[in-house]
């Protein structure tokens, strides 16, 4: 427990803040800190840290804030591709590109005043399992930007994210870059209650011709994806369904929903998802 | 730490940060871990913005940051550098303060001064905000007392004066 301080609950350990200006400096300053053996963690919307700071869930003894990187701050437009700043809050992504799979996903996180502070980045590489944003960018084979001991390198996200973002101690996310053209997407979420609650299931799904991609969050202990081939889904009985078959065993149990009802969540969304593709095709 | 080769901003320690609050600057001495609704509340004696949950979930502690809401409860006070702040102690004279009045937009208040500063925002924003952009935005702050109805009915009335303004 945190102290108090008037009935407040304050961070219980010290930390020296940093602002950098630059992808290098903050990489750098992230560098030095893990050669002195210090435990530093790089910061953006602070929604997640800042609360596990307190509750003592986490520790830093640096924190490099990395709001003045202008790099990491941005949604351009180039050659045809997005490329969003890790560091780009989720409402700002949601005005910017409008009616497309990633807002839909990213306006179902969280409420609308975290969404001004919580940034696409760490939702993928903070400590929180949900990591939905994750979906839509791994759908559509997003790149992702990483600053690292080789310099700036482009990778595609699919390498470095497995449940979760694997990136090498001291490795900076910095940019997410996906193509301009969206796609036909499906999407459901369920929570608990309220809809501003973490999902007991979130299936995302995208097609082409030939492919489907499924995703789930929440519905796991960690986001998974596959890609299925389309000639092979059963569409008249979700039992016999690939899509099924291949995520029902993961569901996991929690104070929120138990292991059978979140299968049964996942068979009405892939029963929405068969009448969404005969609708379409 | 050892130095680093181009000098970035360094909170270490106590330190002094100014802050533009309300159309003011005000001083505040503060470590690095300290947390903007704590600085509001206990160095400055701000307290308008009230600490709820304090982990992001009730919107209690909502103050605008150059006209957007967020979570006073989840910001670093050193991270602000020189965004304008606005709690409720600076929103005077406006539509959404009469309205949240004539429509018994509160009860117990607790909660009044979050939904008072996300609403403003909203309507300053989106003056032609439609039900589901109100409900977007007003989903953030909690009323444990549960008088939304008296909350929706105050935004509502306070959008038409809003947009009678417009025209």
């Amino acid at each position: 427990m945190g102290s108090v301080n008037g009935g407040q609950k304050m961070i219980p350990f010290d930390f020296e803040y940093y602002k950098a200006d630059t992808v290098d400096q903050a990489y750098q300053i992230m560098k030095t800190s893990l050669e002195e053996n210090k435990r530093a963690v790089y910061y953006a919307g602070g929604t997640e840290l800042v609360t596990n700071f307190r509750k003592g869930k986490d520790h830093a003894d640096i924190v490099i804030d990395i709001k003045g990187v202008s790099d990491m701050m941005a949604i351009q437009e180039k050659d045809k591709q997005i490329i969003i700043g890790a560091g780009v809050c989720l409402n700002q992504i949601i005005e910017t590109l409008g009616d497309s799979s990633l807002s839909h996903v990213l306006e179902q996180i969280a409420d609308h005043t975290t969404r001004n502070a919580l940034s696409i980045g760490g939702n993928l590489a903070g400590r929180l399992p949900y990591k939905e944003a994750v979906l839509p960018l791994l759908a559509v084979d997003a790149k992702a930007v990483i600053q690292g001991e080789e310099g700036r390198v482009e990778k595609p996200l699919k390498e470095v994210f497995n449940k979760t973002l694997r990136l090498k101690s001291g490795e900076l996310l910095i940019q997410l870059k996906i193509n301009k053209s969206d796609v036909s997407y499906y999407s459901k979420r369920e929570t608990e209650g309220t809809k501003v609650d973490y999902p007991i299931l979130h299936m995302f799904s995208t097609w082409s011709e030939t492919e489907v991609f499924v995703g789930v969050s929440g519905f796991s202990s960690l986001p998974e994806y596959q890609v299925f081939d389309i000639s092979t889904l059963e569409t008249n009985n979700v039992e016999n369904n690939l899509i099924f078959k291949a995520f029902k065993d993961k569901a996991r149990a929690c104070h929120r929903a138990s292991v059978i009802y979140r299968q049964h969540l996942l068979k009405c969304a892939i029963e929405d998802l068969l009448l969404e593709w005969k609708g379409r095709m | 730490m050892s130095q680093i080769k181009s000098d970035p901003i360094k909170y270490s320690g106590y330190q002094q940060v100014v802050l533009n609050i309300n159309g003011s600057k005000h001083h505040a001495v503060v470590k690095p871990s300290a947390i903007l609704l704590h600085t509001l509340r206990e160095e400055l004696g701000l307290s308008g913005a009230k600490g709820g949950c304090e982990n992001g979930d009730c919107g209690a502690c909502t103050v605008l940051l150059d006209g957007l809401p967020h979570k006073a409860c989840m910001l670093l006070t050193v991270e602000i550098g020189n965004k304008e702040i606005t709690t409720i102690e600076g929103l005077n004279d406006t539509e959404i303060q009469k309205a949240f009045v004539n429509f018994s937009g509160f009860q117990c208040g607790y909660c009044t001064s979050g939904f008072l500063l996300n609403a403003h925002a909203l309507l300053q924003l989106k003056p032609h905000a439609n039900d589901a952009e109100k409900q977007n935005w007003l989903d953030s702050n909690l009323c444990r007392c549960t008088g939304y109805e008296g909350i929706r009915d105050a935004v509502n009335a306070a959008q038409e004066k809003v947009q009678e303004k417009l025209k």
